[in-house]
Formats: C-alpha cells, structure tokens, sequence
C-alpha cells in the first residue's frame, strides 16, 4: 500500500463539507441570525450561539495567514517520507478567522510571505480522499512580487 | 499602590524528584519521593496533610496508561502515602490548573494543608505525542485526544501539535512586528540553559553542564522553521510536589513562605478556528489572563522584580512578556537582549531555567523558582530584592498566572 496522509473523517457536523469537497466546492455555515460565517462547523455560531446554520459556498480566495516548513518534526510516516514540507494556514477574504489549513502546492518555503494571495485547488490525497488546497496566486509563485 | 487583601494561601513547601532522560525510574515513585521532600521542608507530620491534588494528565501515552507509570493520579499518592484526606481532586490541564485548585481549597476552608505534585512521564525517545491511524485511516493523536474533532481538517496537511504550534505564531509575530529573528532569540534560549545551570535539580545541570553557543543555537537542526531542536524543551522524566497551606499556618512551619498576591485562571475560549496556533489568539487568551490577574493583585507588571514565563516552546515566553504587560506589544524580542533578563538584570526571567534550562517539568521549575526567590530561599539563585514575583504556567485554558509575594496580604 502507498503511503498517503492521514484522511479526513466526516462526522455529523462536517458531512455537508466533505460532501461539498468531493463535488469540488468549499462549503462553511452562516448563522442566520448575524450572519457571521464559520469554520470548522459547529453545532451553533461561535459568535451569537444561535443553531440556525446553513452551508453556503465561498470563493476560496484568501491570504496565506501563517506557515512553517515542517523539517524534522513530522509524527506521520506519509509526511516523514515527504519532509521537509511546507504546512500552515490561509485566511479566506470573506471574514477575518475564517481558516484553512494548507500545503502550499507548487511552492517553496522562500517563496511563502504572510499577506500573499492564496486561490483554492483541490487535491486528491488517496483513492477517492479529496482535501482543499491553496495555492499562491501566479503572480507570486513566479517570483513577480518578490 | 494599594493591594486588595483577599488572598490568604501560600506556599510553604517545595519537594523535587531527581530528573532522568527517560523511565529509569517508575514515575509513582519520583512522585512520593517528591512529595515526601515537599511535606519535609516544611517539617509537617504526614498525617497533617488533609489535602492531595494534582494534574495526572500525561503528554505521552503510547497508547499505554498505567497509573504510577505514564501519569500519577491524586488516589495512587493518597495510597502510597497512606493517608485519608478529605480534600482530593485530579485537576486537567497543567499544574497551573491544580495549584489555582490547592489555593482555593486553603482558602476556603476545605484544608489546612494542601500536597500539590505534578509527575512527568518520558517514555525516553522523546516524541510529544503521537498520530495514529486506526480503522480505515481514522485520525487519533494520543495525547491529544481534546484536538480530535478538528483533526480531520489538521491531519491531512501534516499539521501536528506542537512544534508547529510554536513555529506558526512565530512566523506571524515576525511578520507583524519585523522583528523575532533566530539571531534575537538567541539571546533568551542561552540564558535559559545559563540558568538552568545553576539549579541542581534541573536537567542539563546533573547531566550535560555546558552552556549553549550562539553558533551553536544559529546552526541547531531545525524541526518547523524558525523553530529548532533547542526552541523546544526536552522531555525528562520527574516529579515536584509543593504544600499550600495558609498565610498564618505558614507561620508556623519550618521555612519562610511565598504568599499569594493574585491569581488568574486560563479560561477555554469559544471560538471556531482550524487553529490554537494563531498569535492574536494565544496573545488574546493570555491578555485576559494577565488583565484578571493585575485586577486581583491590585499590583502592576513594573512592580515585578522577577517573572517565570513558561516556555515549552522559547515562543511561549515571547507571548507571555507582551501579555502580562511585562514589556510593550511587539518589544519582547528586544527586551530580552542586553542582559535585561539575566539574574543581574533589570527583570530576571526564569532565573532557574524554567523548561528550556532545566528540562521538561511543565512549570514546576516556574513555580518553585517564584515561590522560592520571593521567599529569599533561593541561594546562588536568589535575585536582589526579590520580593514579587510573577509567574504564568501553561498557555490559553490550560494555564494559570500567580503572583507571590515576601510579605503576607
């Protein structure tokens, strides 16, 4: 068996998400009382507490928020074999704390500058396991900002 | 500035076990053995201890559980010890958690005299925690099992707790403030271990007593940028154990006491986040630790004259300077150079080498240096007019921030 990493497991919260992955689309709630938009999904708004939730599709465009290169510290066998490797999070521009944790695909850890525009890519991670990816927008990844 | 007189606890005892690198010791016995040298310091008869806390909680578990082995619960004390106390309780978190608990329980009457331990178990190769997967690539990181249900939006990505919780905020705080670089920490990783020397009972003082280099912390192995081997504490395997008792019974014991000024509890934030590892949060949490903590001591962070920051991760204590206030947002990387937190200093910090000087023991080394310098106890250690002392131990819920005094409220 080829190593992969570890894979997502839905639960009841989360089923609507992997689901919205697997039909490539990036699904968070929104409260229906303020409005607020949340990730990973909850049982009730982080803001307000209300239950009424509903998913809803957003751009996948955001911000790289924070990163590191994982060098030697890597636990699982799948990211031992790839280390060392890139591993952090963006931030969507819909709304502040909106997070997402990503690789990086196609880029090097010099490349990588908090601030700098991430756009959405799906990566299939094992047979049939699809996970969300960002990736820095072109511009960045040649260099042209830099 | 005036004081609100409210606390009455203090610290009256401080027992330690030796420390080794991995098990060569059962932990339950470096639990007893730290506990019996905490009941001797204060020269109490074992059968005036009528309260037994701790936090059991193990960092490594390897699947494995056993009590006295990876982890020592309050009931495998009370056993060993043979005693009956009316007052126990295994308190989650991090010692900070359990001495808030021993505080409150001699202050409110539950008991007179509090055994306070904390045991820490190295399986000896020196992971913290671990991810399985188990079941059909099902997600579990032992020791961790809090972290479970955002995991599955972590895991994939390869992003484990916790050198990725340090290296992540760090990478934030370079970027917000321009400042935080390897060459600026340096300054702080080697004091520590300089500390840390000078306390018998820590790690690198029994078993490797040589200084860190610059050079040598600059050219370290790197496990998640800009975090390297020696940004993170080493595990070790030992015990500590404290008696809490009250103000007026400390009196009476055989050691001066450190009295409690202020307390402040980490309290679990209600948010939604993929992440625990972003800057703004741990530096909010903390915040609101620190703003409940001055509010209690009725004192000010310039009032402190020595601080034990706690410091897993050298990150960690970059964090909890800006929090408390002990120094200006976006100045702790400045701060530290120059010898301002050397012994000699303008505020000393972690004089005994906290976790990064002294290995492992998950704000033991904190509190007993507090505890013991405010108390004039310290010896080569002791820092000139020492008589406050601010102490945080852990980060976010999981913590706890104290502030000790010389004198009695």
């Amino acid at each position: 068996m080829t190593l992969h990493p570890p894979l997502p497991v839905a639960d009841d919260l989360s089923k609507p998400f992997w689901e919205g992955i697997n039909a490539r689309k990036l699904l968070v709630q929104r409260c229906a009382e303020c409005r607020r938009l949340q990730f990973p999904p909850d049982a009730s708004c982080a803001s307000c507490s209300s239950t009424e939730l509903s998913f809803e599709g957003v751009s996948g465009r955001g911000t790289v928020y924070s990163f590191t290169e994982t060098v030697s510290g890597a636990r699982h066998p799948y990211f031992q074999s790839i280390s060392p490797y890139l591993v952090g999070f963006v931030q969507l521009e819909e709304q502040d704390g909106l997070i997402f944790a990503s690789n990086f695909p196609g880029s090097k850890y010099a490349d990588l500058e908090i601030g700098a525009p991430v756009e959405l890519v799906f990566q299939e991670i094992a047979d049939g396991a699809v996970i969300p990816q960002f990736r820095l927008c072109a511009a960045q990844q040649n260099g042209a900002l830099r | 500035m005036s004081r609100v007189k409210r606390h009455s606890a203090a610290f009256a005892g401080f027992g330690q076990s030796r420390v080794f690198r991995g098990p060569d010791v059962p932990l339950g016995d470096l639990a007893v053995e730290a506990s019996l040298a905490a009941i001797k310091d204060t020269g109490l008869d074992l059968s005036q201890i009528d309260g037994v806390v701790c936090t059991p909680d193990a960092p490594f578990s390897r699947g494995k559980s056993a009590d006295g082995t990876e982890f020592v619960s309050t009931n495998y004390i009370v056993k060993a010890l043979g005693v009956d106390p009316p007052w126990t309780a295994d308190v989650p978190g991090t010692i900070a958690n359990s001495t808030l608990a021993a505080i409150r329980a001699v202050e409110s009457g539950d008991c007179n005299y509090a055994l306070l331990f904390r045991a820490l178990h190295n399986p000896g190769s020196g992971t913290y925690g671990h991810t399985e997967e188990t079941k059909s690539g099902e997600i579990q990181m032992s020791g961790m099992d809090a972290h479970f249900a955002v995991e599955q939006f972590r895991a994939p990505y390869g992003l484990y707790p916790p050198a990725d919780g340090a290296a992540l905020p760090w990478s934030q705080y370079q970027a917000k403030y321009n400042s935080g670089s390897r060459e600026q920490m340096a300054a702080f990783v080697i004091q520590a271990r300089k500390n840390g020397l000078a306390y018998a009972g820590g790690y690198w003082a029994q078993y490797k007593p040589v200084e860190l280099t610059v050079d040598e912390y600059l050219k370290a192995r790197m496990v998640s940028r800009p975090v390297s081997i020696y940004d993170c504490d080493l595990p070790v395997q030992g015990a500590g154990a404290f008696i809490i008792t009250t103000a007026e019974r400390a009196a009476d014991l055989a050691q001066p006491a450190a009295y409690v000024h202020g307390i402040a509890d980490g309290v679990p934030p209600r948010r939604s986040v993929t992440v625990d590892e972003a800057l703004e949060e741990q530096l909010a949490d903390n915040r609101d630790i620190g703003r409940r903590l001055w509010a209690d001591t009725g004192c000010a962070p310039s009032d402190m004259n020595v601080a034990n920051l706690y410091d897993g991760f050298s990150i960690m204590t970059i964090i909890w300077m800006e929090a408390l206030g002990l120094c200006g947002e976006g100045e702790a990387f400045n701060f530290i150079q120059d010898g301002r937190i050397a012994p000699t200093g303008t505020l000393p910090i972690n004089p005994s080498g906290g976790n990064l000087g002294g290995g492992r023991l998950h704000g033991i080394n904190h509190l007993m240096d507090g505890m013991l310098q405010v108390a004039g106890r310290s010896g080569k250690r002791q820092i000139k007019d020492a008589d406050l002392a601010v102490v945080a131990v852990g980060m976010g819920w999981a913590a706890g921030a104290f502030v000790l005094g010389k004198d009695p409220l």
